[in-house]
């Protein structure tokens, strides 16, 4: 039996550790299967879940008896630090490179954050863009309200539940980076929790929707004019958005300069970057992410009881994000209707950035009411409004909690 | 009538001809708006008097796609 053990020390090492280690070991090599199958099955965002789930399970599986007694594996060691034993684990762990060089330091939240930029039309938001502007800021509400609740009702430190807020920002990259800043300790499960909400919000938020929004109001069309704003008007309105916020928030400048490059590049009609932007380099950084994210998925990283609070934590703040977003929605439609113009309260889910997610998920709910609805464009004037919100939300988060508490 | 394009995007579908008739909410193009996939309703009974698009032809937000009479 022992030889067995020695040459399958996949299996062997199941016995070697603590019941608990080994029963999460299994659960987590399920589970991965389960979420890449979900990702298969376009359930879950297949761009993260199915090199995620990949991941969790060969993590989880690929264990052997290192030397000294240990246990472990040759793919990742999250928590080296000391930079000589670093360089010499480079050499041996595969993805130790792509963990230490783009993952811990931000880099690849950014990439990823360059490509939504690359991918947003900052007209949409210009055509409406007081509603967008408020609507985004309601849809904020997740954030805070979870940083309140976390700190008064479940004792967590400012900084730990300020950087679980930020999964109510409902943007990956933004979790990503704000965990990294003020909760380094907790940044693996809060990312992989973020993560799957996220994907799950598709899921998920049509319900709210129909909850909050009765039939009547749902298919309410909208007919917007898109303003004829010259190229040049927009690329500079992107130039100086940028300057402002990197000099009020420093401390978010990574996350801001990514997403206005990406919308500068795009703006200024440099195809050959905005292609790079948008396709190349995106979809590279989604794939690492992904995967780095399962290989974190160890079973002894994830046996920390501070991740039952998250995953409390984390849907309350997408719950609430989405409910301060539809209130949003609800006071510009009355505001609107004193006007004597529409607005489709269903818009305010798209406050909630997870773009383009919640936009589409709006006009989804209207047209199912009303076919010939069309609130795409006021929508992800919404959206994108909320990406920008949420970073300065990340930033003004980064930069003031050492005062909280 | 003019139906005209209420967002920019990408004809992946035309699903009638010149000299169609056409009902409330029949379908006259698929688009791809922000790689979404949206059905394009007929708003009004009549006769398809033009055909302004076809496949593959990206259009711009107010660009006229069909009249219908």
């Amino acid at each position: 039996m022992n030889m067995f053990f020695q040459i399958f020390p996949g299996i062997g090492t199941l016995f070697a550790v603590e019941p608990k280690i080994c029963i999460a070991r299994i659960f987590l090599i399920l589970f991965g299967i389960f979420l890449a199958y979900l990702g298969f099955k376009r359930t879950l965002e297949p761009l993260i879940m199915v090199p995620m789930g990949f991941g969790m399970v060969a993590v989880n599986c690929g264990v052997l008896f290192l030397a000294a007694g240990q246990i472990g594996n040759i793919i990742i060691d999250p928590l080296v630090s000391n930079p000589t034993e670093l360089v010499d684990i480079m050499q041996v762990n595969f993805l130790q490179p792509i963990y230490n060089l783009t993952f811990s330091n931000g880099l690849i939240a950014c990439l990823v954050f360059m490509g939504i930029g690359a991918r947003s039309e900052i007209s949409y938001m210009l055509a409406k863009p007081w509603s967008s502007v408020f609507i985004a800021i309601l849809a904020e509400m997740g954030t805070f309200a979870t940083l309140f609740i976390g700190v008064k009702f479940f004792g967590l430190a400012p900084q730990a539940a300020a950087a679980i807020g930020t999964i109510g920002g409902a943007d990956g990259p933004m979790v990503l980076f704000t965990s990294l800043m003020l909760a380094p300790e907790l940044f693996v499960p809060i990312s992989i929790i973020a993560y799957l909400y996220l994907s799950l919000t598709y899921g998920g938020y049509p319900y709210l929707i129909k909850l909050f929004v009765p039939k009547e109001y749902r298919g309410i069309d909208m007919y917007v004019d898109m303003p004829e704003v010259s190229q040049k008007s927009k690329f500079i309105f992107i130039i100086l958005c940028c300057t402002v916020l990197c000099l009020l928030l420093p401390v978010a400048a990574p996350l801001i300069l990514s997403f206005f490059i990406g919308m500068g590049v795009k703006e200024a009609g440099v195809n050959k970057y905005t292609e790079l932007l948008e396709d190349g380099m995106s979809y590279f950084a989604t794939f690492f992410l992904g995967l780095i994210l399962g290989v974190l998925c160890e079973a002894s990283t994830l046996l920390n009881p501070t991740v039952l609070i998250i995953l409390v934590l984390g849907i309350l703040a997408l719950l609430i994000s989405a409910i301060g977003g539809l209130i949003g929605g609800w006071i510009m439609y009355l505001v609107h209707k004193k006007k004597g113009e529409d607005f489709n309260p269903v818009i305010g889910i798209s406050g909630v950035s997870c773009v383009p997610t919640t936009a589409k998920l709006a006009q989804h709910a209207a047209q199912e009411e009303n076919p010939f609805a069309i609130i795409l464009p006021v929508a992800m004037g919404a959206n994108i409004s909320g990406v920008i919100v949420s970073a300065i939300a990340a930033g003004v988060l980064v930069a003031t909690i050492g005062f909280v508490g | 009538m003019d139906i005209k394009a209420r967002m920019p995007g990408s004809i992946i579908d035309v699903k009638v001809a010149e000299g169609d008739a056409v009902k409330v909410r029949d379908i006259l193009c698929v688009m791809d708006a922000m790689k979404m996939e949206q059905s394009i309703p007929c708003p009004k009974a009549g006769t398809v008097k033009a055909v302004k698009v076809a496949v593959g032809d990206k259009v711009k937000s107010g660009q006229v796609m069909f009249v219908v009479e």
